[in-house]
């Protein structure tokens, strides 16, 4: 047993340096292995378990080996450098897994992200009254600056690692975090690597919410590093909080001129963050907030600054949102909310089912792993009210308003790092045994086996297929604009260009899917020319998330094609297009063959 | 602006100036993967690390952790401006920010010289 040092590294111990040398060698030739035998991935092997058929064993040698690496190295008091490289590797490959297994960058959103930056960098404007996410367009004007500045013909060549990238920025902000929060070493670099373990959530992608994340954890980061108090600051809570017994690293000092040029970034990084998101900006409210309440936050007036930042934006420069959204706005009932975010979206086949169950698991597991860390904490007569706080703070955000369903998620996000460094406290408490290490790793190897599950579950109707791409460009090039286009479902890579071209329609969730009938009823409310597109991501979707049967869309198919209204100009196994028109055309050019039989 | 003082100060300045410079530059890069290269270099870090680079009393491991978040910040806030007023011309503002930054850098590492001179100065007398 050795007494913890304080947060500085420890001298390498006996063959240290000749570990520091193989294994990270080791770590890169097996890193270098797996981006390879990913690249010869099947795609066609995704099923309703996701990516997970599809990717190589070289994949999980790689992952294991990295993560047992890190842990030998963080044992032996390795330079941050290393243990840098071992982070890097573990999401590097984890975020490679889809861009070299699928021919086409996955996750329909992101494709409809490029058609919003599409219009900016054409018309120089948003669309008003079109989608909510227009009223906050930071994101999308920031993403169409760098399109027109480098003369690129759209956004869609930053999709397929717009991953990676983002979760290499996380890292800076990341580590500052740690290291203000966090004495121990081990403890500090165990939490790093489990909140990338942790990050199923899945919004690291080409979308507002994945950069703006970022700037949440810079704010944070400034907040918890410069501006937190030596001792405890008055609050309603103070006679409560001075029972507890509290201990934290102390803030990083720093001249006055240089906390008020801080202050200043801080503003700045707010105001980005409020022209760019709807949610985040009141996450970091709701977090600075509970920070003020327990007393760990010397800015006193930032929660109300950002708060009028937000509320100022809101009421002069998102008014298309809140004039159509006002219920929304001022939040639904807990009951409503928690069905949204919960059981609404516990639904679905089997194997979704089982992907779901797997999700909640990974989230229960770490989050209880770092109520551990506290009591370990409390036991210790160490607790970190800061980090406690950052762990609260955003519980309220489903009871204000559902967003969609995905407050729940939300949340998650908004808490991971602050849960994955109790995480990592956990196992770590002021002695030292090597038997901890060997209890962080296993639980490291634990969820690092359930990632690919958990993360890319729902790989069968979120990647994207290089059929369904090559029938949509066929519809912009053929269709005429005013066109109709309908899906069944919306996880379609559509909306790519020409947002105001043509009306984009999925059909309600009201209409019986399962019924053709009831499709073909409600096709024919529809303005003509209408295309309907028919592709295997919304047959995957319509079986995985809706649990309706396998033939589901073929039967639509089918139906389609009695219908004489409705003639069939394109069918192949990823995708089939039908078109109504007030009388009947020969195909579009450009668009496969005439109609066929069967 | 405080002088830079130490090795790691003068790179840092380095760096932020060469990869401003290299995003003045970019109509000029022949190939398209270049000319991005050069454009999210700039938007996700020198432009952020030229402002941090500005804070006193930083030390280098705090400027590397601050200065993607303050790009991008930085990025959000200037394209929506450019948007909500009406003044959508992403090359000219790329090329004015870009300009800046290579300034301030070169401002910032050249004053590390003339620093040194007024201290051997101070030292003479």
């Amino acid at each position: 047993m050795s007494v913890a040092p304080p947060g500085g590294r420890e001298p390498a111990r006996g063959g240290g340096r000749a570990a520091e040398v193989v294994l990270p060698l080791m770590v890169v030739a097996l890193v270098a292995w797996a981006l390879v035998a990913l690249g010869r991935a099947d795609e066609g092997a995704i099923d309703g378990y996701g990516l997970l058929p599809a990717l190589p064993v070289a994949l999980f040698v790689a992952v294991a080996v990295a993560v047992i690496s890190f842990f030998v190295l963080l044992h032996r008091g390795a330079p941050a450098a290393l243990l840098v490289l071992h982070v890097v590797a573990v999401f590097l490959l984890f975020d490679a897994a889809p861009a070299l297994v699928s021919n086409e960058p996955r996750f329909p959103v992101a494709w409809l992200h490029t058609g919003f930056v599409d219009q900016i960098v054409v018309h120089g404007t948003v669309l008003e009254d079109y989608d909510a996410r227009m009223s906050w367009p930071g994101f999308f004007a920031a993403a169409a600056l760098a399109v027109s500045a480098s003369g690129a013909e759209n956004a869609l060549h930053l999709l397929r690692w717009a991953p990676f990238v983002l979760h290499l920025l996380y890292l800076a902000p990341l580590l500052l975090l740690a290291r203000a929060l966090v004495a121990d070493r081990r403890a500090r670099w165990t939490g790093v690597l489990l909140f990338y373990l942790g990050d199923w959530v899945g919004q690291t992608y080409f979308g507002p919410q994945g950069l703006v994340y970022l700037v949440f954890l810079t704010v944070v980061a400034v907040l918890v590093s410069w501006f937190r108090p030596a001792t405890l600051r008055s609050s309603p809570l103070v006679q409560v909080l001075r029972r507890i017994p509290w201990r934290e690293p102390r803030e990083q000092p720093l001249p006055l001129h240089g906390q008020l040029a801080l202050l200043g970034l801080v503003v700045v990084l707010t105001l980005g963050l409020v022209v760019s998101h709807q949610l985040t900006p009141a996450a970091l409210i709701l977090q600075s907030g509970a920070l003020l309440l327990l007393g760990r936050l010397r800015l006193v007036t930032y929660p109300v600054l950002a708060a009028l930042l937000m509320g100022g934006y809101v009421a002069f420069g998102a008014t298309d949102y809140w004039i159509g959204h006002r219920a929304q706005l001022v939040g639904s009932g807990s009951g409503e909310a928690v069905a949204a975010n919960l059981g609404d979206r516990v639904m679905g086949s089997p194997e979704h089912l089982e992907i779901l169950r797997v999700r909640l698991a990974v989230t229960g597991l770490l989050f209880s792993v770092a109520a551990v860390g506290v009591l370990r904490q409390l036991r210790e007569r160490r607790v970190s009210l800061t980090l406690v706080a950052l762990g609260i703070g955003t519980l309220p955000i489903p009871l204000l308003q559902p967003y969609g369903g995905e407050a729940l998620l939300r949340v998650v996000l908004y808490s991971l790092p602050f849960a994955a460094l109790l995480a990592g406290v956990a196992f770590f408490g002021s002695t030292y045994r090597s038997r901890q290490v060997a209890a962080a790793a296993t639980f490291c190897l634990l969820l690092a086996a359930a990632f690919p599950l958990a993360r890319y579950g729902n790989e069968s109707f979120e990647r994207v297929r290089t059929g369904e791409v090559a029938a949509i460009r066929a519809l912009y090039d053929a269709a005429p604009e005013g066109s109709t286009f309908v899906v069944m479902t919306s996880n379609v890579p559509w909306r790519t260009e020409r947002l105001r071209g043509f009306d984009y329609v999925a059909l309600a969730d009201d209409v019986d899917k399962s019924d053709p009938f009831a499709v073909l009823d409600a096709l024919d409310e529809l303005p003509m020319p209408v295309y309907v597109l028919l592709t295997e991501g919304q047959a995957a979707w319509g079986r995985e998330v809706l649990g309706l049967r396998e033939s589901w869309l073929d039967d639509i198919a089918e139906a389609l094609h009695q219908e004489p209204d409705y003639l069939r100009i394109k069918n192949t196994p990823e995708a089939r297009v039908f078109v109504r028109e007030e009388r009947p055309l020969p195909p579009p050019s450009g668009l496969v063959g005439p109609r066929t039989a069967g | 602006m405080s002088p830079p003082r130490s090795r790691d100060d003068l790179l840092w300045w380095a760096i932020a100036g060469l990869a401003s410079f290299v995003a003045i530059l970019t109509p000029l890069l022949a190939h398209q993967a270049l000319r991005t290269a050069a454009v999210l270099v700039f938007l996700l870090w020198a432009s952020g690390a030229t402002v941090v680079g500005l804070v006193p009393g930083l030390s280098t491991t705090a400027r590397a952790a601050l200065a993607p978040g303050t790009s991008v910040a930085l990025v959000l806030l200037g394209a929506s401006l450019l948007l909500l007023t009406d003044a959508w011309h992403p090359r000219v503002a790329l090329l004015v920010a870009a300009v800046v930054c290579c300034l301030l850098s070169i401002a910032a590492f050249a004053s590390h010289f003339t620093y040194g001179k007024l201290m051997v100065r101070r030292r003479s007398c």
